[in-house]
């Protein structure tokens, strides 16, 4: 493997073999920085199609000069506190992720027994939600028609998120494990198929935890539910 | 490359620069990996190309060059971790290679080995234009393009990390290292 031929098609071969894809925390944790980091102004201005005529001229130069004068004045007014073009505070600058690793034990944990009855008033209090939309929470998503009482459970096993709820102690929906990792130690990544990469931040009381959500969601009816079942109490070990 | 999503993004929508992320990462990821040769740097440096990608994006001024542009972002990113990466292995010394490699190709897991150690001798500028060039199979004049540097300087780079790798492999280390630093 001496000569450059045959040492680049070893090397190709060579690259082709690492990884392909993007871990799902490391995306994840630049998608949560990005929803609090501003973008830069773009202070660049277009190109004058065609040169200004003489009068033009005349009057822009006129029109900088009431400016600059104008401006001055003010600034002698004001006095020696005036401050003039301070310097925006920094933004943030990115630091590494911690390494993905488990945030909340294996085990079953139970959220809080909700009141139907609560559900349903929150439901007509939305105003994002339609009729259509609140009746189909209410049937297919949640499950709580004709119910009194509402609980949702939550299986962690290794890297693995199974969420799963009761109406009146009848469990309702299939458990499906969702992927489970975590970018740091008090947050979360879910990967559910419906709706993408979810973000919650975990905080532990005790042996249990409460959640909150942090990415947006991708409609009314994600964010309800999302309310109803993660982030309404703390979730305890099933005893 | 969306057209539409780029302008979106760079008009400030959040969730159009969370599908454009979607689509640049896994080949932005793969690309610093091969860079830094290291799984935690690879992340770091994705994460911060995506996050300065973000805040430079209004100043991008042709959204079809979106693609390159995202990745020249991720190379100097890459410079960066592995500029941080060298402030705490700089006293760890490279070990020269144990005799020659096989001249015939047949030992494959040994060769893979001894490619593995020489091309961690390459300077990162050197691997970063070996991995746009062999990887993402990009013509030199683009590599160059792609990262702001005169086509000759991509060349130079090419040729020195094929030469360190060549010579590294049949057991003289220093000339490669000399090489490193040349270009």
């Amino acid at each position: 493997m001496t000569d450059d031929r045959s040492l680049e098609r070893a090397a190709r071969s060579w690259l082709e073999t690492g990884p392909t894809e993007a871990p799902d925390h490391a995306v994840y944790a630049a998608l949560l920085r990005i929803q609090t980091t501003p973008q830069e102004r773009d202070w660049h201005v277009p190109r004058r199609p065609r040169p200004m005529t003489m009068t033009s001229r005349l009057l822009a130069g006129a029109a900088a000069l009431a400016v600059v004068l104008v401006g001055g004045m003010l600034i002698l007014r004001a006095g020696p506190s005036a401050t003039v073009g301070a310097s925006p505070p920094p933004g943030p600058s990115p630091s590494p992720p911690p390494s993905a690793t488990a945030v909340i034990p294996d085990g079953r944990y139970l959220g809080p027994t909700q009141l139907v009855s609560a559900i349903l008033a929150a439901l007509a209090a939305d105003k994002t939600l339609s009729d259509t939309e609140k009746a189909a929470i209410v049937t297919s998503v949640l499950g709580v028609d004709g119910k009194t009482s509402f609980q949702v459970a939550i299986e962690i096993r290794g890297n693995e998120f199974i969420s799963s709820q009761c109406a009146d102690a009848e469990p309702f929906a299939a458990e499906t494990p969702w992927p489970l990792s975590s970018i740091d130690d008090k947050t979360i990544i879910l990967r559910l198929p419906c709706c993408g990469l979810q973000g919650y931040e975990v905080h532990r009381t005790g042996s249990g935890f409460t959640l909150k959500t942090l990415s947006p969601a991708s409609s009314p009816v994600e964010a309800f539910v999302r309310h109803v079942t993660f982030e309404t109490g703390t979730f305890t070990p099933a005893p | 490359m969306d057209r539409d999503l780029v302008e979106r993004a760079r008009s400030g929508d959040r969730e159009a620069f969370a599908v454009l992320v979607h689509q640049v990462s896994d080949s932005l990821y793969a690309v610093a990996h091969r860079i830094l040769r290291d799984t935690g740097l690879a992340e770091d440096a994705l994460l911060n190309a995506l996050i300065v990608a973000w805040r430079r994006l209004p100043h991008l001024r042709d959204a079809d060059r979106f693609e390159a542009w995202i990745h020249r972002i991720l190379v100097h990113a890459c410079y960066d971790e592995s500029q941080r990466a060298r402030s705490w292995t700089a006293t760890v010394r490279v070990l020269p290679i144990d005799g020659p490699s096989t001249p015939d190709g047949s030992d494959a897991v040994a060769d893979r080995d001894e490619l593995e150690r020489a091309y961690r001798r390459l300077s990162v500028e050197q691997r970063a234009v070996f991995v746009l060039h062999h990887y993402l199979g990009l013509p030199l004049v683009e590599v160059a393009e792609l990262l702001g540097i005169p086509a000759g300087t991509a060349r130079s780079r090419l040729h020195y990390a094929t030469q360190g790798l060549r010579i590294a492999l049949i057991g003289d280390s220093e000339p490669a290292l000399q090489g490193g630093r040349l270009a």
